[in-house]
Order: structure tokens, then sequence, then C-alpha cells
């Protein structure tokens, strides 16, 4: 026996290649396996890879190995057994005669039976229940497959019978001739050499095909086979027919969760695989009431979760939440299939278990409309409506989500909007993909600055060169440009370098602002010295218009963002402001975000009237504010961001902070930035849920001692200053639900 | 020729001729036994001494015993002469463990300790098979498919067969199991998989 055998064996390499993930749960599969046998209750081999049909492949040799060393009940040698050979030869399952397997379904394999006291073929599935079950949970099933069966409406395939037989729980509906959405996907991927974006699932789930008669799609309607294999490539005219029938393929969908949702019943696990296009071009929702099967068979763990399915689960599912789990998320999962049909892309991405179950929770997809260009806008806002993380958000129920798909498919306009700025703002919070608008912000700033100091030096050269503008005051100007441009590019990478690396949207938010300001301060005073050059005016006027636009919005953006804080409850009490006068200012900064977007949108880019317009009404709003209570909301807002507080432009300005100071303040910071935490700095604001308070208490502290510090290198007048700016500290108390904030509302109108 | 008895599943005339003092019979048996003897060595080694003896070298002492004391052998079933070679082994491993652990004297309790410990292996090796795993191509008797899968434990990687070991017959934690072979727990339980497969595997090509 050689001591360090090194297995070679062709198995072995085979499952090496196998990926992580799944090599992790087949060992947690394999564990307990192991488990039930040291119980004694360890069900028949068959019976438990049911369970796992996704990892069947790599998991059998190993229960079989378990097998031979434990007795267990079944250890076939070699592969030919099949479970369907346990059924199809012996006595009918009830009134169910077998007649043959037609697909492994996501719970239990689907067979094609007779129902032998109406001699009619049925699609019977066969669940894959452990034995001894829990009776309590077993009913609830029960419960819930029997509302399922009394579903009737003409996109849900019909329930015939749900019942249990000599220990198998079976299902019984009606066999659809037909392919699921699932397999049109694949196809259309492979005909679009996309074909890596497959899911992992070996095989699909709730097949009912029938093999021999496979559906031909060039007679169901708009869904030629031709146009499916071409929408990336093809024509205008093609793709939107293909956009059209893959519209209407969930519109009808959306319709039979209407009906579903109007009697209780949840599907709770729509996908691709679960929708049904049969050869009449109808769509078939299939596997009602089936979702309990998964949640009781696996218990707590759900290692058996096929990896493929966690894609189309609802971020309330997917972080466990059951209580707030309601008819929304079934909105959610038919908007994620929507986006997979329409752009062929899974909406949500991730290797292995955590990562999927994390992105599903809390990361948001890219637009579709960023993987295709040519999909319609309104189909774009219409799915990113529907699979909205938060449930108050999607449509709040079928029909809408049915109606919006038709305004489209009509030409009329769609309900969905865009996501407002105060919407933006809040999911700015949760969202890294924000990064991406700070460092297109950046590159953009990056780009005009470089631009306008390339021709900067170009022209001075030039006339240097020239001779004729040699005076004494030209080159003042010029070492006064050099050095403010010197200033700038130093600004840059001093940022670039303390806080670009992957920090949280929260401060990266104040960095924005921190870097406009910064950015544009620089070109006004350019700008301003130039104005009078004739020759360089030209060149820079379009620099100038750009500055200028960022410098009103960043205006703006300075003025609105204290007021933001009046949509919560307790800013306003602490504040004084009656919820009338709240909800009015909130309602016309959202209003006013939504004309720019517009605006923006229908391509016109001079929102240079809308600014005006939003800004007197702004104006007009405040003057129902009295002058404290603007202080007071500023202060709040100055509180919110410490201790990036004393980085602001502002606060710059008001404390008249050297470039020494400045520097050490970035040091402080920097110092006293927590490195394990990933969300440095960060106070729960409104509507935040103030959760691991011993994290938030440790934050704050951290914070009050890095605001300590920087105290200690003001000079006392600029400290008295701070002390008038920053005002008394003012505190969220930490909050759950939303609800909560009504009933502190109502005393605002005592104060 | 011993393959053609082994899969013929006539070990009992074997036996019966050794005890008649047939050698090249007693020969065949033993090369028959030789895997299970060396798994059932290794099991007692594993903890203490496996790096200062050779769980082949165990088995090969107690053939070389089993040749000497045959005359001594008076049963006639597979089990009694199963039985018969485990005692054997038995007493050869306490003497080597005598040796490693540097005492002289016989210790009873010692060597009840070893008796009792290869016969729970060997009865986990033979009741806790399924009995039909080899039916299909009827090579093995029911009662002596435990040859079969010790010959299959043995010819796992050495990891691997630790693994199973451990887990399966001494029925360890994973964590246990982690810290003895000096892995994470997750490798270890991943090559445990592994090792389930590859046995199985083993068993099914042997056919």
């Amino acid at each position: 026996m050689k001591p360090n055998d090194v297995p070679q064996n062709s198995t072995v390499i085979k499952e090496s290649s196998v990926i992580d993930s799944q090599e992790d749960s087949v060992v947690d599969a394999v564990k307990k396996y192991m488990e039930l046998i040291e119980q004694g209750k360890a069900p028949s081999l068959d019976e438990f890879l049911l369970k796992y049909r996704e990892i069947a492949e790599q998991l059998r040799p190993a229960l079989e190995g378990l097998a031979l060393l434990h007795q267990a009940n079944s250890i076939p040698v070699g592969h030919s057994h099949k479970e369907s050979e346990a059924f199809s030869s012996s006595k009918p399952i009830g009134d169910f005669q077998i007649v043959r397997e037609i697909g492994r379904g996501g719970m239990g394999i689907v067979y094609e039976a007779i129902q032998l006291s109406l001699g009619r073929h049925v699609a019977l599935k066969v669940l894959p229940f452990a034995s001894g079950l829990d009776e309590v949970r077993l009913q609830r099933f029960r419960n819930e497959a029997h509302a399922a069966a009394g579903l009737h409406h003409t996109n849900i395939v019909p329930v015939f019978a749900v019942g249990v037989d000599r220990g198998v729980h079976y299902y019984a509906m009606q066999l659809i001739d037909g392919k699921t959405l699932s397999d049109i996907i694949d196809e259309m991927r492979h005909a679009n050499s996309l074909s890596h974006l497959a899911s992992h699932q070996p095989i699909a789930s709730s097949v009912q095909t029938h093999s021999e008669s496979s559906v031909n799609l060039a007679h169901t309607g708009d869904t030629s086979r031709g146009e499916h294999s071409t929408v990336l490539h093809s024509n205008s005219a093609s793709r939107r027919r293909y956009y059209e029938s893959a519209v209407r393929m969930i519109h009808q969908a959306a319709l039979a969760l209407e009906h579903a949702h109007r009697y209780g019943v949840v599907h709770r696990d729509i996908k691709p695989a679960n929708l049904l296009l049969d050869s009449t071009g109808k769509i078939w929702v299939t596997d009602f009431g089936l979702a309990q099967v998964q949640e009781l068979d696996s218990g707590l763990t759900r290692t058996g979760d096929p990896i493929g399915t966690l894609r189309y689960m609802s971020p309330e599912q997917a972080s466990g939440k059951k209580a707030t789990i309601d008819h929304r998320t079934d909105i959610y999962s038919l908007g994620v299939t929507l986006y997979e049909l329409l752009t062929l892309h899974p909406a949500i991405v991730g290797d292995g278990y955590r990562e999927l179950i994390n992105h599903v929770a809390e990361k948001e997809p890219v637009s579709p409309r960023s993987l295709d260009p040519n999909l319609p806008a309104e189909l774009d806002v219409i799915i990113r409506k529907a699979i909205s993380k938060n449930p108050a958000e999607r449509y709040q129920d079928g029909q809408s989500f049915a109606d919006d798909l038709e305004c489209w498919l009509e030409d009329k306009p769609i309900q969905a909007r865009p996501p407002t700025l105060v919407e933006s703002l809040s999911k700015w919070r949760r969202r890294n993909s924000g990064l991406v608008a700070v460092v297109s912000v950046i590159l953009l700033i990056a780009t005009i600055a470089l631009g306008a100091t390339t021709l900067l030096v170009w022209r001075e050269e030039q006339k240097t060169k020239q001779a004729l503008l040699a005076e004494r005051k030209q080159r003042e100007l010029t070492e006064d440009n050099y050095r403010q441009a010197k200033e700038t590019v130093d600004s840059f990478i001093s940022l670039s370098e303390s806080e670009l690396p992957n920090y949280p949207m929260e401060e990266l938010k104040d960095l924005r602002r921190e870097f406009l300001e910064t950015s544009v301060l620089f070109y006004q005073k350019f700008l301003d010295q130039r104005k009078d050059d004739p020759e360089l005016a030209g060149q820079l006027s379009s620099t100038s218009l750009r500055v200028d636009r960022l410098t009103s919005e960043l205006q703006l953006l300075n003025r609105i963002l204290p007021l933001l804080h009046l949509d919560n409850p307790e800013v306003r009490i602490e504040v004084g402001v009656s919820d009338d006068v709240a909800d009015d200012i909130i309602q016309s900064i959202e209003s006013y975000d939504l004309n720019r977007r517009n605006q923006r949108a229908s391509g016109n880019d001079d929102n240079e009237s809308y600014l005006n317009d939003f800004e007197q009404e702004i104006e007009s709003k405040l003057l129902r504010l009295n002058i404290h209570q603007i202080k007071r909301l500023n202060q709040i807002a100055r509180q919110q961001r410490l201790p990036f507080t004393f980085k602001s432009t502002e606060i710059v300005k008001l404390l008249n902070l050297t470039q020494n100071q400045r520097s050490e303040i970035n040091r402080i910071i920097e110092v006293n930035r927590p490195v394990i935490s990933k969300r440095p700095f960060f106070t729960p604001g409104p509507g935040e849920p103030a959760d691991h308070p011993a994290r938030n208490q440790h934050l704050s502290d951290t914070i009050s001692k890095t605001v300590d510090e920087i105290k200690q290198i003001l000079t006392p007048e600029q400290l008295a200053q701070w002390e008038k700016i920053i005002g008394e500290p003012f505190e969220f108390r930490p909050r759950k639900l939303h609800r909560d904030y009504e009933t502190s509302s109502g005393i605002t109108e005592d104060k | 020729m011993a393959q053609e008895n082994l899969h013929k599943g006539q070990l009992e005339p074997l036996i019966d001729a050794a005890r008649l003092g047939d050698g090249e019979a007693l020969g065949q048996l033993l090369i028959i036994f030789r895997r299970y003897l060396i798994f059932l060595a290794r099991t007692q080694l594993h903890q203490h001494m496996q790096a200062k003896a050779d769980p082949s070298d165990l088995a090969q002492e107690a053939c070389l015993a089993a040749h000497g004391c045959i005359g001594d052998f008076e049963g006639s079933t597979l089990e009694e002469f199963t039985g018969w070679l485990r005692g054997i082994l038995s007493n050869v491993v306490a003497m080597h463990l005598r040796n490693y652990l540097g005492t002289q004297k016989r210790d009873p309790r010692l060597e009840q300790r070893i008796s009792n410990s290869l016969t729970n292996v060997s009865k986990f090796l033979q009741s806790e098979l399924a009995g039909d795993f080899t039916s299909p191509s009827g090579h093995f008797a029911r009662n002596e498919s435990f040859l079969r899968l010790a010959e299959a434990l043995e010819d796992l990687p050495e990891d691997y067969r630790t693994v199973i070991t451990l887990r399966n017959i001494e029925g360890l934690r994973f964590s246990e199991i982690a810290t003895q072979m000096d892995k994470s727990v997750n490798s270890v339980e991943k090559m445990w998989v592994r090792a389930l497969s590859k046995l199985r595997d083993k068993i099914g090509h042997a056919e």
C-alpha cells in the first residue's frame, strides 16, 4: 500500500471540476443522509435523492457508497436503476396508473398516468416526502394544495386530485402539451450563443413535454422559432415581435396570478420552469400550492435548494422574513422571469448559494436595457418596478402588472415611473451600484479638468511664442492658473488615495458632493478670470455651460438634502413643522424630480428653466418655515453627516479652515475609520432599521471620538463658531416599522 | 484460482482442506483474507502507531502465525475461520502495542480491548453489509461479501480510507476527524463524500 496514493480515477477528476457550491450541497446532503441512518430513519436512497434532483448525479455515487457501509433500503449497482421502475410496473397509485416518466420536477418526478376511473391522461407528480413527516405541517400542505386545486382559470393548470396512497403523496393535474419558459430561454440562449448563461439546473423543472411531440413554436402566435433564434441580432421589426410575444406570455401569467391571489393562493415559486407554453401559444402556470413542499421537506437549512431556483426567489423570501411574504412575492418572481425572457440574462447572478441569496436580498440587478439596448424603455421601467426589492414599490397586484404590460402592447402610456430622486437617495443607502454613478461623475469632471488644463497650457504656450501678450498681468494669471490647476490635481489625488477604495455609499454620497464642490469651485474661479479673454471664451463656453449646470444642481442638492429629513416624523416634531407643510415640501421635491427626469428622457437637456421654477417653488414653500426651523434642519443634516461635515465646502468656508487643518482633519478621519465594519461612520437615519445596537453604539462612539479630536485642532474662535453651526445634538430614536411614525406624528399638531 | 474460489462463494471447502493439512488451500485462503486482515490491523493502528508499524506487516505476521497453528483450528464454517484469524491478528497487534508502549508485561485489559475492537470492526464489515449489493453478478456469496468490502476499502487512497474508517466505523464527529487528520472540517467532509463515491465505484467496477 502506497502511503500517499493519489486518486487518479476519472470519477475523482470529474468531481473535482464540479463547482464548489455544488460540492457543498452534496456534502450537506450526504451528511444529512448519514444522520438519518444513524437515527434509524433513513428513507430509501431513491426517495432521498428525489429531494436533491439538481445534484443527484453527484450525490448518487456517494450515497450508494454510504449505503454499502450501512444497511440501507436500496443499493443498486450500476446506473441503470430508475425510480420510475418502482412505480410503472406496479399497482396504480390511487386512481392513477403510471404510464411513463415525463420529467423530473422541482419537487418530485412527473409521470404521465391514466386516471383509471375516467380513462383520461394526466400528469402525476409524485412528491418527495420523507417518511415520518410531521403531521401538522403535512396538513398545512394538504390545505394549500386543496386551495390550489380549487382554482379555475384559463391560464392555471387544473389540479385534478391531491392525495396519498401507500405513503406516496401525489398531485394529479392536466397534462399540458408544451414546453416551459425555462426550456425556451435555454433554446434562445443557445441560438444566440449565450449558452454559458444557462442555469446550472441539469434537468428542467416540471417538464411536461411529450418528447415525441415537441411543440412547434411556429404555430404559437408571434413566437416563431425564427424570431426566437435571432432576437439579439435581428432587425427591429422582428425584435419588436419577440418582445411583444414575451410580454403577452407574462401578461397571461400575471392575470393567472391575479386570479389566484384573489382566492388567497400565493404561488411562491414562480419561475420560468413553472410557466408552460402550450402549442396554441397559451401560458399555463403550474405547481400552485407546491412551494410548501420544499419548505416542508428541507427544513430550515434548505440545503437542497437547487441553485437555479434561487434566482427567482423574492428578496423577502431570501431574507427569510416569512411573515412579510405575501402575494407580491409572485409579482417579483414574475418580473424576474420577464427580465430573463427579454434579455436572456438572469436578473440575479452570483456564485454559490450565499452570494446568490445576498444578491437577491440586496443587490439591485443591472437595468434590463443595459443588457439589451434595443429593449423599449417602457419595458425596462415596468420590469424594474416589478422587481423592486421593497414589495411596496412593486405593482401591488397582478392586475396592475398585467395592465401596464397591456398598455405597452397597445402603445398606451404605462403607469410605472422611473424611481424619483427621493427614492433614489434612500435606495442609495443600501445599494453599492451607486458607486458606478459616483465614478462616472468623477470621470466626467476629470475629463473636463484634463481637457481644460491641456487647452490652457497650449494656449499659454502659443501666447508666449507670439510674445504679443507677454505682459506682467498675463504672467501672473498664468501662474495663478497653474497654481490652481496644481491645487486641483492635488485635491484629486489626495481624495482618490484616501477615499475612493470601496467605501460604502453613505460616505461616497458625501464624497461626491465634496468632489463636485471642489471641482466646481475651481472652474468658477477659472472661468471668472478668463471671462474677458475673447479667444478662450468661445472654446470654453461649453465647459462653462456644464459647470454652470453642475453648480446649480449642486446648490439645489445642498438645499434639498436638509429638507429631505422632513420625511422623518421625528424630525418634524423636533423642528416643529406640521405634517401638511412637511408633506407639501417633500411632494414638491418629488414632483420636481419627476419633471426633471421626464425632460431628460425626452431628450431635452436644458433643465435651467425647471431649476429656476423649482427654486422659486421651494423658496415659496420655505416661507412657511421660519428661520429657526431652517437652521435646525440644517443642523440636523450636518449632524447626520458627521464626521464628514468637517470636509464640506460649507464648513470649510464658515470656519475658515486652513489647508493644514483640512489635511489634519482628513488624517484624523482616516485614523479613526473603523477597519472591520463594512459601514463605517454610518448613523442610522430615518427609516433605517437600527439593527445591531452594539455596533451602532460602537459607531457613534467612534464618531464622537473623531469629532472630539478634530475639535482639538480648531482655534477657540473656530470652535465657538462650530458649536453654533452644529447646534444641539439630535438623535433618531431607533425604530422598526414605518407604522410607528403615524401615532407619533399626530402630536406635531399640538406643538 | 483464488479469485475463482472467491467468486464462487466456495470458501468453506477450502477451509476444510486447510484444516486437514492442505497447505496450498490455506495459502489461498490467506491470500483472500489478506486485505481483510490489513484493514482490520489498520483500524487498530491509526491512533498511536501508524508511523511505527505497517498494517501489511502485521497482517503478514498473522498469516505466518496462522500457518504455524492451523492445527489448532477446529471449526469448519467461514464464520469460525474468520474469528480464528481475527484472534491471531489480535494477539499480533497486542504484541506490537506492548513493544510500542515499552511494556513487556502482558495486559489482559489491553488484549481484551483489541480483541473487542477487532470484532466490532469485523462485525461492521459483515453485519452492516447490505446483503444484496453483490447479487446482480452473483460473484460473492452473501456471507463472503465483507471480504469484498474490505478489499475495496483497502484499495482506497489512504486519506479516503482513513476518513471512512473514522466516520463510519469509529463514529467520530467531523470536527474530531479534522483534528486527527490535521485538515479543515470542510475539506474532511468533502473528502468523505469523495471517498464514499470512490468506494461505490470500486465495488461497482469489480463486477
